[in-house]
C-alpha cells in the first residue's frame, strides 16, 4: 500500500462534544497510555493465577473460560462498532467456521493440534476477508444485513454439507497430543484450559488496543467520522475498512478456537445469526466506548444468566430489558462506570503525591 | 406450475412481511429486527383465536392485535429514539425481539404447533392443469390483493402520499404542515399489521414454531435490501423474485438450495449495489 498522506486532523481530532467519551479517548489515551497498560497486564496475570485458587466450582470455572472465548467474539464485533462505527451481525459465522476447521483438519489430517489451530484461525480469517471485500463498501443498516446475510449462509453450508460437518448433530473436536502442555483432558477442564483462554483473551485485546492506538487506529476513527473527507485527506478508505473487518475476523476465529477447544464439540448452532446478535448485545452492555467492553460484557451476562437460572426462566426477558434499558439510557454500557471512576481515582492518587 | 404456485405462495407471504418492513424503513429510518418476533407472535395469537373462535376472526383479529402493539411502539419507542443513531434503534429492536420471543414462550410453551386450514380451504382445487392445495392459492390471492391495495393506497390517497413525502425528506414534510409522527405512527402500525397478517397466513401454511420469526427475518432482510433499501415495489417484486429462486431452486439442487436467495442477493448487488430499485443507500 502506498503511503497515505493524511492531514492533521488525523493526528488531531477534531474537537467533539465534550460528551462524546469516544471521540474524547484518544486524547485521554495518549497521557495514560502508559498507566492503563500496566494496569491492564497487572490484571491480567492477576487474574489469570487467581480465579482458578478463587473458584472452586468446575461449573464456574467452564462458564469462565467459555466467557473468554465468547469475550473475544464480542471484542471483535466491538472493534467493529468503535473503530469504524460497523456493525456486524455475523461475526458467529467466522467464530463457528474457525472451530469447525479445527475439527475437519484434525479429522483429515495427521498434523499437530497447534497446526490445526492455526489453519483453522487462518481460514476463517480468509472467509471472512472475502466476505469484508464483498460488502466493506457499504455501511449502515445495508452492511448490518449483508453480514447476517453471509453469515446465514455460512450457517447453511454448515448444516448441509453433511459428510464434513455432520450436519445438525454437529462434530467432535477431538486433539491430539498437546497444546501448549493441555491434553484434550486438560483443555476439556475448566481450571487448566482457564491459563489458556484468558490468555489468548488478554492477547487479543492488547492487540487491539495496539492496533487502536497506532496510526492505522486513528485513520479508521477519521474514517467513521467522516469517511468522505478521508478519502478526500487520499485515505483508501476500502483498504483500511477491509484490513480492519479482516482483523476482526481473525479475532473472532480465535474466539471460536478457544472455544471449541474447550468445548470438545461444534455444532451449527454455533454460526446462527442469534449468536452474532447475543454478542452485539454484550459489546453494547459491556461498552462500545471501551475495548474491553465486549468481554466485560460476556462475563457479565453468562454469569447473570447463570445466577438467575435459579430464580427464574425469564432470562430472555432480562436481557431484552437490559439491551434496552442500557442503549436507552447508559450508551456508555459498563465500561462507562469504569470511565467515571478512572478520572477520580487518578485525582485522588496524584492529590496524594503532592501531599 | 406445482412450483411456480408453491414460488407465488412462499413469495407472497414474503411480500406482505417485507412491505412491511422497507416501509417501516422509510418512515423511521431502521430495520425492525423486532418483525420476525412480530410475525410470531400474530401466529401464535391466531392459532389461539383460531381454535377458540374460528380461523376468519384470526384472520382478523391477529393483525389488529399487532397493529395497535405497533402503534404503541412508535408512539412510546421509535418517536423519542428519532434523534438517536440507526444502530441505537436497531439494538433497541432487538432487544424487543428477546422480549416477545419470551412472551411467547411464557404464553404458549416452547413447542411448536400447526393450524388447520378452515373449512372449505382445507381440501384441494384444480387450476391450470394441476391439483394444487385451496389454503396456498387462497393465500396467493389475499397476498397479492394486500399488496396491490398497499401500492394503491400509498399512490393514490392524501395518507398514502403523506406517507411518500415524509419517507422522502421528513423535515420538509413536516414543514408543510404534515404530521409526520402521525404518519409514522400509522405507518409502523401498518407494518406490525402487515407481520401479524403474515402470521396469521402462515398458520395452515407452515407449522409455528418459536424460531419460526429468525429464520424468515433473514429472508425478509435479503428482500428488502435487494428491492433497494426504503423502496416497497422493490421489496414487493424481490419478495416474489426470492420465493421463486427459493422453491426452484429446491427442485433442482435440493441440498443447497436455502443457499439460492443469498447467491442472488450477492449476485444483484455486485451488479447494482442500491438494489433494484433503490435510490441512496
Amino acid at each position: 500500500m502506498p503511503e497515505v498522506t493524511v492531514d492533521t486532523n488525523v493526528k488531531e481530532p477534531q474537537p467533539l462534544p465534550e460528551s462524546d467519551p469516544v471521540s474524547r479517548r484518544p486524547r485521554f489515551a495518549e497521557s495514560h497510555g502508559l498507566v492503563s497498560a500496566m494496569a491492564f497486564i497487572v490484571f491480567a496475570i492477576v487474574a489469570a493465577v487467581l480465579v482458578p485458587q478463587v473458584v472452586s466450582d468446575p461449573y464456574q470455572l467452564r462458564l469462565a473460560v467459555n466467557s473468554a472465548g465468547i469475550g473475544i467474539l464480542a471484542l471483535s464485533v466491538g472493534f467493529l462498532v468503535r473503530q469504524l462505527g460497523l456493525v456486524s451481525f455475523g461475526h458467529a459465522a467466522y467464530f463457528g467456521v474457525s472451530g469447525y476447521l479445527i475439527a475437519i483438519v484434525l479429522d483429515h489430517t495427521s498434523v499437530s493440534t497447534l497446526v490445526a489451530v492455526l489453519v483453522a484461525v487462518a481460514g476463517s480469517t480468509v472467509i471472512a476477508s472475502i466476505a469484508g471485500a464483498l460488502i466493506v463498501r457499504l455501511s449502515g443498516i445495508t452492511f448490518a444485513m449483508l453480514t447476517l446475510a453471509i453469515g446465514q449462509a455460512l450457517f447453511i453450508v454448515a448444516t448441509k454439507w453433511r459428510t464434513v460437518t455432520g450436519g445438525f448433530d454437529g462434530t467432535s473436536v477431538s486433539t491430539r497430543g498437546s497444546l501448549f502442555g493441555l491434553s484434550s483432558i486438560d483443555l476439556s477442564n475448566g481450571a487448566k484450559s482457564w491459563y489458556f483462554a484468558w490468555t489468548c483473551l488478554a492477547l487479543m485485546i492488547g492487540m487491539l488496543w495496539l492496533v487502536a492506538r497506532s496510526r492505522f487506529g486513528r485513520v479508521l476513527l477519521t474514517i467513521r467520522e467522516n469517511e468522505e473527507r478521508a478519502r478526500f485527506c487520499g485515505v483508501r478508505t476500502y483498504w483500511y475498512r477491509l484490513a480492519t473487518f479482516t482483523l476482526s475476523g481473525f479475532v473472532a476465529g480465535v474466539g471460536g478456537a478457544v472455544y471449541a477447544l474447550h468445548q470438545g464439540f461444534v455444532s451449527p448452532d454455533l454460526l446462527f445469526w442469534t449468536n452474532s446478535g447475543n454478542a452485539l448485545v454484550m459489546s453494547v452492555i459491556g461498552g462500545t466506548g471501551s475495548l474491553a467492553g465486549g468481554p466485560v460484557g460476556a462475563f457479565a451476562y453468562n454469569f447473570a444468566q447463570d445466577a438467575t437460572s435459579s430464580v427464574t426462566d425469564r432470562w430472555q426477558l432480562i436481557v431484552g430489558l437490559a439491551l434496552i434499558v442500557v442503549v436507552v439510557a447508559f450508551p456508555a454500557g459498563i465500561a462507562g462506570i469504569g470511565r467515571l471512576v478512572k478520572p477520580l481515582a487518578l485525582r485522588v492518587w496524584s492529590r496524594r503525591d503532592h501531599s | 406450475m406445482t412450483q411456480l404456485f408453491n414460488g407465488l405462495a412462499y413469495g407472497v407471504l414474503l411480500l406482505v412481511l417485507a412491505s412491511g418492513l422497507a416501509m417501516i424503513y422509510g418512515l423511521r429510518d431502521v430495520i425492525n429486527f423486532a418483525h420476525g418476533a412480530l410475525y410470531m407472535l400474530g401466529a401464535y395469537i391466531a392459532s389461539t383465536i383460531a381454535v377458540t373462535v374460528n380461523f376468519w376472526a384470526a384472520l382478523i383479529a391477529a393483525p389488529l392485535v399487532l397493529a395497535a402493539i405497533g402503534v404503541l411502539l412508535d408512539r412510546f419507542g421509535l418517536r423519542y429514539l428519532s434523534r438517536r443513531t440507526a444502530l441505537e434503534v436497531v439494538l433497541v429492536t432487538f432487544g424487543l425481539t428477546f422480549i416477545i420471543q419470551d412472551t411467547v414462550t411464557a404464553v404458549w410453551g416452547p413447542d411448536g404447533r400447526s393450524v388447520k386450514a378452515p373449512a372449505g380451504l382445507d381440501g384441494s382445487a384444480h387450476l391450470l392443469g394441476v391439483t394444487y392445495p385451496t389454503y396456498r392459492l387462497f393465500l396467493i390471492v389475499v397476498g397479492l390483493a394486500v399488496g396491490i391495495a398497499l401500492m394503491l393506497w400509498l399512490r393514490y390517497s392524501r395518507t398514502g402520499m403523506y406517507v411518500r413525502a415524509s419517507s422522502e425528506d421528513r423535515e420538509i414534510t413536516a414543514m408543510m404542515g404534515v404530521n409526520v409522527d402521525r404518519a409514522s405512527a400509522l405507518v409502523v402500525g401498518l407494518g406490525a399489521g402487515l407481520a401479524g397478517l403474515a402470521g396469521a397466513l402462515a398458520g395452515p401454511y407452515l407449522t409455528l414454531s418459536l424460531d419460526m420469526g429468525t429464520s424468515i427475518l433473514v429472508t425478509s432482510f435479503i428482500v428488502v435490501v435487494l428491492g433497494g433499501l426504503g423502496s416497497i415495489g422493490g421489496a414487493m417484486v424481490a419478495a416474489l423474485l426470492i420465493g421463486f429462486v427459493q422453491t426452484l431452486g429446491q427442485t433442482y439442487f435440493a441440498t443447497y438450495a436455502e443457499l439460492a436467495p443469498f447467491a442472488a442477493m450477492i449476485l444483484i448487488l455486485l451488479i447494482r449495489p442500491r438494489g433494484l430499485a433503490g435510490r441512496n443507500a
